[in-house]
């Protein structure tokens, strides 16, 4: 992909959010909404990170815990812990799902002239989840592709071990 | 009128329509005169056409005047062709025939009727692809009188098949009330033929045997069908019904003896063995003051038995109004068979045999039933009127006219109940129950006056009852009797009650005398506006109790309109969310422990009637999406009946379970594939002829059973015929033929089976129109796997096949047992669960090689820890601290081990969507009052799951 589309592309808003001490974004048009943390019911046989379903509004929606699939240390739910309710694609539709994170930073505008491609190593993730990166004055923010990170068939892999 | 009058009267009326706009109200008012006139005209000419043209424009300017047509421009071009058609015809009538009228006008349908012109119809080919309605229609109203059509058309057919099932007097009426409100409705939307078509249908069902009509029936119902769907744009309008109608004609004209006449004939005629009843003109014998006695009191008994009867045409239940009636012919009989009057005798005593079947609840007495008594307690008037006469007179006593024939029928019932508990039908039609005066009033049976004096009466507060006239209403006591007794109590000295005095002259049982005491401290209950009528003579008991029935039918039929709202399916599901979000609110608000502290008694009683209003509009919410799948197996019944003429197999359709509910996208896609099913049952399923099935010992009538239930929390609907069966054999073959299996490939029946499923499979040795291309079963698998169901075959040759399809509940309610397992909780369908019981450490036994095993009633199950393959953390290891539920799912069992049972629930499934889609173990989740999420166990991927850990064990 050339660099100049990656930027145009990627360019906009992003809603940015922490997660140790690094700094995300996801576009804005993917996020429904913003909800604090919820119970949450563990779905058995599944994916760690895969941390269980909430009700959302009457709708039953997949919850994802960010940090264990990025395969960070997980750490106790404290009260900025936040729920992202994000629309995928999913294989048949769009699919709601929500992503704990630490906690939700702000709303950032991202020029095309702030956009640099990702790198191909350095960061904690696997760097095939990162659109680019964000340089906003002295932040530098992680921009993610959540369609690759909340892929439904890595979701619905069902866990093999326990018997 | 002349000709030329006319002529210049159509002239004229073609001027003022060229100046007229719709907005010019006298202008457009004198136009619908000079149409009126100008109809009138071509009438008595005998020019039909240009008549109902002349009507029809007249028609549209009157809904033009009223506001009412829906483009006015349109409208008043319309009458303008009209107009000028007409002037044509007015200045020769001789070209009526080739005159091109508005075909909207002239025939509805936009076809034309009769040979009409080819003008016409090629007027047609640049219109749009859907049918014109006529102009002076509103277009909101027709559409919603087509969208109504589906159902009410479904309804229809659903009643002329259950009249030819049953031959159900109640779907015959419902019926004609159907075909009579769409006569009316087409009417009203211009759709003649459809009017047409009713009317003489309607004329014929008066006539002809309805039996005989069902194919007849059946047909019209399938061109209404294409009709209503032409005209929605589902497809190409039809003709006009001209077969169709000269069928009905036929029939009416031959319809000879009707069914239901001669089944009351037979009812009617004498009952073999019987002798003929004839009662002769004779002197009275007897003591004349025992005979006048005897009028007096049985006088007295038939009018309180009229009463009685009343009451219980509204509460057939009431035993006391029944042994009431039973005593007041028993007596009667008692004293005539005294006094020799063996007229009143035998109609008593059968009457009296009626009562006491109606006493042991084998006859209700309702409906017909209570006519024959009715028609009983008058017919004995009369005859104690002629007892009275004779005494009077000195006359020799005369039989009264009828006697005989009521007797024979009072018989009939008595022995056949069931002959007279088909309900007539309701004449009445109305959407709310009409008040009991409103219905005497229109049958005339009453004047207004005698009503309004009735309902006066009626509203005088009630005086407390006295002893004797209770006891004399309940025929306890005669009224001389209570004379005496009242007699006897002026003279004694000391105060004694009236009842005293008639126990102790043994003319009432002491308990009668209690129970007529009970009666009196009883508040006094305002008379019934039918008893104050038949007491003050101003109707019949009779009458009204006829009344009564057509206003409680009445009633009934308002409650069966089912009016529906069509509403988009994604806004149902937002509002169903929303009342779960709301519950949810209310439960947390309710439990808030903020709350607690300042409850109030005020406050509790608000939230409390809060409480009970969410809960209700749950259950509401959990119905709203659900429809039996009623009208996709009443298809069902229409294809068997059809299939078996078809292939001339004699095959009777049962079905079950009709009121299963489903989600409703599962009702409309299920029936491709039960249409498939149905097929095959009754073409490859049962044989080609009675007597191979006799020769099979089989009843020579195949049957077809469609079924419907819940079970291991899916939704099972089954096929079964009593057929063939499938050849096991001859499907390995050609499944070895066709390369599907190879050669001694040792295949289990089930999957043998299921090789049938696979595309082009076909063991019919011959394609019949029906089917046999092997198109069919494929199409079923594919259909029902996209629902996420299954589809198991069971068969024997010889005996028959079993199609079972499993469906899911993707949205279905169920009732689901919620169970703790460590800190989690899990709802299992109810439905699955056999039992479920705490085992002590005796119950357990460990098999080597396969576990854990459970001793129940004999048998060993094996067991399941939900804890080991959900990997729980904190639940109970030890058997004996927890509870075994015990499951059920496709014949197999297994108990589960969980923590403790917390209670039971209903809950809408919700799917866990794409992302659990392959979660094994897990059905769906619901929404647990708590709001959180619960999930939902699947029965059968638990036992797949813990066979695959036992296969791991060894």
């Amino acid at each position: 992909m050339a660099e100049t589309d990656t930027q145009t592309s990627v360019a906009g808003k992003h809603l940015t959010f922490h997660l140790g001490e690094e700094l995300y974004g996801i576009e804005i048009l993917k996020v429904q909404e913003i909800i604090g943390m919820m119970n949450v019911t563990r779905v058995p046989r599944t994916p760690d990170f895969v941390r269980g379903v909430i009700n959302l509004r009457g709708k039953v929606i997949p919850v994802v815990d960010l940090r264990l699939k990025f395969g960070m240390e997980t750490v106790l739910d404290t009260e900025r812990t936040c729920i992202i309710v994000v629309q995928v694609a999913g294989a048949e539709s769009r699919v709601t799902m929500g992503v704990i994170v630490d906690e939700v930073s702000e709303v950032l505008e991202i020029q095309s002239g702030q956009i640099e491609p990702a790198p191909s190593f350095g960061a904690t993730i696997d760097t095939t989840f990162i659109r680019a990166m964000g340089k906003v004055g002295q932040k530098v923010v992680i921009l993610l592709d959540v369609d690759r990170v909340l892929s439904t068939r890595e979701l619905s892999a069902i866990e093999q071990a326990s018997v | 009128m002349a000709a030329t009058d006319i002529e210049h009267d159509i002239e004229r009326l073609a001027e003022a329509l060229v100046f007229a706009d719709a907005s010019d109200l006298p202008a457009l008012a004198g136009i619908h005169t000079q149409l009126e006139q100008a109809s009138r005209w071509m009438a008595d000419q005998g020019l039909s056409r240009a008549e109902r043209c002349a009507k029809g424009a007249a028609g549209v300017v009157e809904a033009l005047v009223l506001g009412e047509a829906g483009n006015p421009a349109e409208a008043l071009s319309l009458v303008g062709r009209a107009v000028s058609a007409l002037q044509r015809v007015a200045a020769n009538p001789g070209l009526e025939r080739e005159v091109e009228f508005p075909p909207e006008l002239v025939d509805g349908t936009g076809v034309p009727a009769e040979g009409g012109s080819g003008a016409a119809a090629s007027g047609e080919a640049g219109r749009p692809a859907l049918p014109a309605i006529p102009s002076y229609v509103d277009e909101a109203i027709f559409s919603e009188f087509l969208a109504r059509q589906d159902g009410v058309l479904e309804e229809m057919e659903e009643m002329i098949l259950r009249y030819e099932r049953e031959r159900s007097e109640a779907a015959f009426g419902e019926l004609k009330r159907q075909i009579h409100t769409l006569k009316g409705e087409s009417a009203l939307l211009g759709l003649n033929d459809v009017e047409r078509l009713c009317h003489v249908l309607e004329d014929a069902l008066l006539d002809a045997d309805p039996g005989s009509m069902t194919d007849i029936l059946l047909s019209v119902k399938d061109w209404l069908k294409r009709t209503f769907d032409g005209y929605t744009g589902k497809g190409k309008l039809p003709g006009p019904p001209n077969d169709l109608l000269a069928q009905i004609q036929g029939k009416a004209a031959s319809g000879g003896a009707p069914a239901a006449e001669a089944a009351v004939s037979v009812a009617e005629a004498p009952a073999a063995g019987e002798p003929e009843l004839h009662f002769e003109t004779k002197p009275l014998g007897g003591d004349r003051e025992l005979l006048n006695d005897f009028v007096i009191e049985a006088n007295e008994h038939l009018e309180n038995c009229d009463v009685h009867l009343l009451t219980l045409e509204t509460d057939p239940e009431n035993q006391d109004g029944v042994n009431a009636v039973f005593r007041a012919f028993h007596t009667i009989k008692g004293v005539a068979g005294f006094l020799a009057l063996d007229e009143i005798q035998a109609l008593s005593h059968e009457a009296e045999n009626l009562l006491d079947q109606a006493r042991k609840g084998a006859v209700t007495l309702q409906g017909p039933v209570t006519d024959v008594v009715f028609d009983a307690v008058d017919s004995l008037k009369r005859c104690v009127n002629h007892v009275s006469q004779a005494l009077a007179t000195g006359a020799p006593l005369e039989p009264v006219a009828g006697t005989p024939a009521l007797v024979q029928r009072l018989r009939v019932i008595t022995a056949h109940p069931e002959t007279a508990n088909l309900p007539p039908a309701p004449p009445v039609i109305s959407v709310t129950a009409p008040r009991l005066g409103e219905v005497l009033l229109n049958a005339g049976v009453v004047t207004e006056s005698g009503i309004r004096r009735a309902l006066s009466q009626q509203s005088v507060p009630a005086q407390p009852q006295k002893i004797g006239e209770i006891l004399v209403r309940e025929n306890v006591v005669s009224s001389r009797k209570m004379e005496v007794a009242l007699d006897i109590q002026a003279r004694t000295e000391q105060e004694k009650k009236v009842g005293e005095i008639l126990v102790g002259l043994g003319a009432a049982a002491r308990e009668d005398v209690e129970r007529a005491v009970g009666k009196q401290s009883e508040p006094a209950q305002a008379a019934k506006l039918g008893e104050v009528l038949v007491r003050s003579g101003e109707a019949e008991a009779k009458e009204v109790a006829q009344a009564l029935r057509a206003q409680r039918e009445a009633a009934a039929g308002a409650v069966q309109v089912r009016e529906a709202v069509k509403v988009d399916a994604d806004r149902l599901d937002l509002l169903v969310d929303m009342i779960g979000e709301l519950v949810i609110a209310e439960s947390m608000a309710v439990q808030s422990p903020l709350l607690k502290s300042h409850l109030t008694q005020e406050l509790g009683r608000h939230f409390s009637q809060l409480d009970k209003i969410t809960r209700e509009l749950q259950v509401m919410a959990m119905s709203l999406r659900m429809v039996p799948v009623r009208s996709t197996f009443q298809k069902m019944a229409r294809l068997v009946r059809d299939l078996s003429k078809k292939t001339g197999k004699n095959v009777s359709f049962t079905m079950t379970g009709e009121d299963t509910e489903l989600d409703k996208s599962v009702v409309d896609k299920i029936g491709d594939p039960l249409v498939h099913m149905v097929r095959n049952a009754v073409d490859h399923g049962i044989e080609d002829s009675p007597e191979a099935r006799r020769s099979a010992g089989k009843d020579p009538v195949g049957n077809v059973c469609l079924r419907a239930f819940h079970m291991g929390g899916n939704i099972h609907i089954q096929v079964e015929d009593d057929g063939r069966g499938l050849n096991r054999d001859a499907i390995l073959r050609k499944a070895v033929e066709r390369g599907l299996i190879a050669e001694g490939d040792a295949l289990t029946d089930r999957e043998i089976y299921n090789l049938i499923f696979e595309p082009g499979f076909s063991t019919a040795q011959q394609v019949t129109e029906v089917s046999g291309r092997g198109v069919g079963m494929d199409v079923v698998k594919r259909n029902i796997e996209a629902l996420r169901g299954q589809v198991d075959i069971q068969s024997e040759l010889g005996r028959g096949s079993v199609f079972t399809i499993r469906l899911p509940l993707t949205l279905a309610i169920i009732d689901g047992m919620v169970v703790r397992a460590g800190a989690e909780r899990y709802i299992i369908p109810t439905l699955s669960i056999l039992i479920s019981l705490r085992p002590s450490n005796g119950d357990i036994t460990t098999v080597v090689g396969r576990g854990e095993m459970l001793m129940l009633q004999g048998h060993l199950l094996p067991i399941v820890r939900l804890q080991r393959i959900f990997n729980i953390e904190g639940a109970v290891a030890n058997c004996s601290e927890g509870t075994i539920v015990v499951l059920e799912n496709e014949g197999g069992r297994v108990g589960l081990l969980v923590d403790e049972i917390l209670g039971q629930q209903q809950t809408v499934i919700k799917s866990l969507g794409e992302v659990f889609k392959h979660a094994q173990g897990i059905a769906g989740s619901a929404i647990m009052p708590d709001g959180r999420v619960g999930l939902i166990l699947d029965v059968g991927g638990l036992v797949r799951l813990s066979e695959g850990g036992a296969a791991q064990a060894r």
